[in-house]
């Protein structure tokens, strides 16, 4: 007996799939999954989203700094303060997922280089504080903090605060992918890089959205770089179906999969994108241009969060899934 | 060094193991649910389940055969839970067993999809209905039996087999090799019950059984496993994976595409905010 039979799931990958070890196709224990299935849910979903536009936003932030226009001063302001608004929100989350506040001091206990989760901590933590820095940085050169406050910030600290906010934009990704789940493990490049170029695409959406100022200058460059990191983002989504075969059946097939590719791949990505490029040659201005600034933000946004959503849900069908568990990708 | 054998062959299915570890560990039950897998209605390791007793029914082979393995945590040479724990609460003790101290878990659950065995698993809130009906002392966790637990607050906290820590720390024997009636749990010093382990394979090859150990002498990312098993079936028929893969050998790979990602980005980022307008 082989075990029981159920319908066919999408999440079952590698039913009937002869196994590497020249056995006929393995035998399950009853269908029972090999893996448990991680407990992560809607705040740990929400975490990777936030944290991922607060590292773009602080990329963004460095890279307009020093420039001279209006427009990019405003963005500059808007990207630190996002960041530092996200940095006060990310442990909210995470304390969500917890349960009670005093458990997230735990983390702290100990730096762990092993722990990409340990590190995360502490590069958020460290991550506020620069970002605090920052912004007294931002209000002092604004005339809105007094001169001597200076003291507070480190030479430097934009440059810092970059960095940082890549590792946090990217150490979710291999977060995520250093587990046995077969989907996660077998994207142990792809993940971490997609991550990284979700956040920017998501952090240039959302600071499209908040930058409303007569002088477009900011306002073009920030549709050049969204551009730019979307179209990778969706390269690797797609170059990542190809390389996960049926290892990522749970992400890219059956309803999640649809789901996926309509609200991520489609409207998230493929959409903003394609808006995007046909402004560079049109190049609308006012209250037109305005009007397709927020709605392909919104969506951008939008596939963004389907898109952690996504890879933490098919996280769980794919560890369900004994077939994909026996063969581990290495 | 210490750790299991677990002999197959001379399992019966009694389940004494999956009682008595219920009993000293102070376990919740699993509740009476009917799960149509042969005899086993325990189904898998879990947070409060530390012995499962699998049942694996053969019956189209030439000979038809029911296997019966005792599962336990592994307790491995290269544990993917303990290096993903980011609050340093699992830990290897002085037995060398892979432990996970309760009062300082804070219930992350990273450690459950970092197990390639799928043994360690977060224990649900003790404020079942189910657990109500029983006043469980789950003071047994914690290692001075003093005070309040982790377990006894809303949120649960990852669990797995202690391999009795607080008896081995007494010169005792884990409650489930104390309770086995055939000795197919044996609990020792590794190394001897490795040798052990390779005789027993050799007796039963003389006797027409082909035999092979689980987790002694491999090659795998996790190294041996100081709970290993004799099995006269491929792991997969057990519900082991074959090729367990350690999953912090995932991170250098991760590392470098991420920040290859960040780099390029960047890069294009800087030629376009560059540009004047």
């Amino acid at each position: 007996m082989t075990g029981l039979t159920r319908p066919p799931s999408p999440d079952d990958a590698f039913a009937g799939a002869a196994t590497a070890n020249g056995f006929a196709p393995a035998p399950t224990y009853f269908d029972q999954p090999v893996l448990k299935r991680p407990h992560w849910g809607w705040n740990v979903v929400t975490y990777l989203f936030l944290g991922g536009i607060m590292g773009g936003s602080s990329i963004v932030a460095a890279l307009a700094h020093e420039k001279s226009s209006p427009s990019e001063r405003k963005l500059v302001s808007n990207a630190k303060m996002t960041s530092l608004v996200l940095a006060a929100a990310c442990p909210l989350v995470l304390i969500s997922h917890l349960g009670r506040p005093e458990r997230f001091l735990n983390m702290m206990r100990i730096v762990k280089l092993k722990s990409p989760m340990s590190l995360g901590v502490w590069g958020l933590v460290i991550f506020s504080g620069v970002a605090g820095a920052s912004v007294i940085e931002d209000m002092i050169d604004n005339g809105r903090l007094p001169r001597w406050m200076r003291i507070m910030v480190p030479p430097g600290a934009h440059v810092m605060q970059a960095l940082l906010g890549g590792f946090i934009g990217g150490y979710t990704g291999v977060l995520i992918s250093a587990t046995a789940v077969p989907l996660w493990a077998k994207g142990k490049r792809h993940v971490p890089a997609f991550s990284v170029a979700s956040g920017i695409a998501g952090a240039c959406a959302l600071q499209s959205l908040l930058l409303h100022h007569e002088d477009d200058t900011a306002a073009h460059k920030l549709e050049k770089f969204e551009l730019a990191a979307a179209s990778i983002e969706l390269l690797l989504l797609l170059d990542f179906k190809r390389h996960a075969g049926p290892y990522g059946k749970p992400m890219y097939e059956g309803e999640r999969g649809a789901r996926f590719k309509s609200l991520t791949l489609g409207l998230g990505l493929a959409f903003p994108i394609s808006v995007n490029a046909l402004r560079l040659i049109l190049k609308p201005r006012g209250s037109v241009a305005r009007g397709m600034t927020i709605v392909t933000s919104l969506c951008a946004l939008f596939g963004g969060y389907i898109l952690r959503d996504t890879l933490i849900e098919a996280g769980k069908g794919s560890a369900g899934d004994p077939h994909a568990a026996f063969a581990q990708p290495e | 060094m210490s750790g299991f054998f677990t002999d197959t062959t001379l399992c019966i299915g009694c389940k004494a193991c999956e009682v008595a570890c219920k009993q000293w560990n102070e376990l919740p039950s699993d509740g009476f649910e009917f799960s149509g897998n042969s005899y086993d209605n325990t189904r898998a390791l879990s947070g409060t389940t530390w012995r499962h007793v699998s049942f694996v029914e053969q019956m189209e082979a030439p000979q038809p055969r029911w296997l019966m393995m005792s599962d336990v945590c592994k307790h491995c040479t290269h544990a993917g839970c303990l290096e993903a724990c980011p609050t340093g609460a699992i830990i290897r003790n002085e037995f060398d067993n892979v432990y996970i101290q309760p009062d300082i878990c804070n219930g992350c659950g990273y450690c459950v999809p970092s197990c390639p065995f799928g043994v360690v698993d977060l224990i649900e809130s003790l404020s079942n209905p189910l657990h109500q009906t029983v006043d469980y002392n789950t003071d047994a966790l914690r290692e001075d039996r003093i005070g309040k637990t982790a377990l006894q607050t809303h949120g649960g906290v990852a669990g797995k087999c202690t391999l009795c820590y607080d008896r081995q720390k007494l010169g005792q024997v884990p409650a489930c090799a104390k309770a086995c009636p055939t000795e197919s749990i044996q609990f020792g010093d590794v190394d001897e019950l490795r040798e052990r382990a390779r005789r027993r394979v050799e007796q039963l090859a003389g006797r027409g059984v082909t035999a092979t150990l689980y987790g002694v002498d491999e090659d795998t990312s996790v190294g041996d496993l100081n709970a290993f098993f004799l099995l006269t079936d491929r792991p997969e028929a057990y519900n082991l994976p074959p090729k367990p893969v350690l999953p912090s050998t995932h991170q250098p790979a991760g590392y470098l595409a991420g920040a290859l990602a960040a780099a390029a980005l960047s890069l294009i980022g800087f030629a376009i905010f560059r540009e004047a307008e």
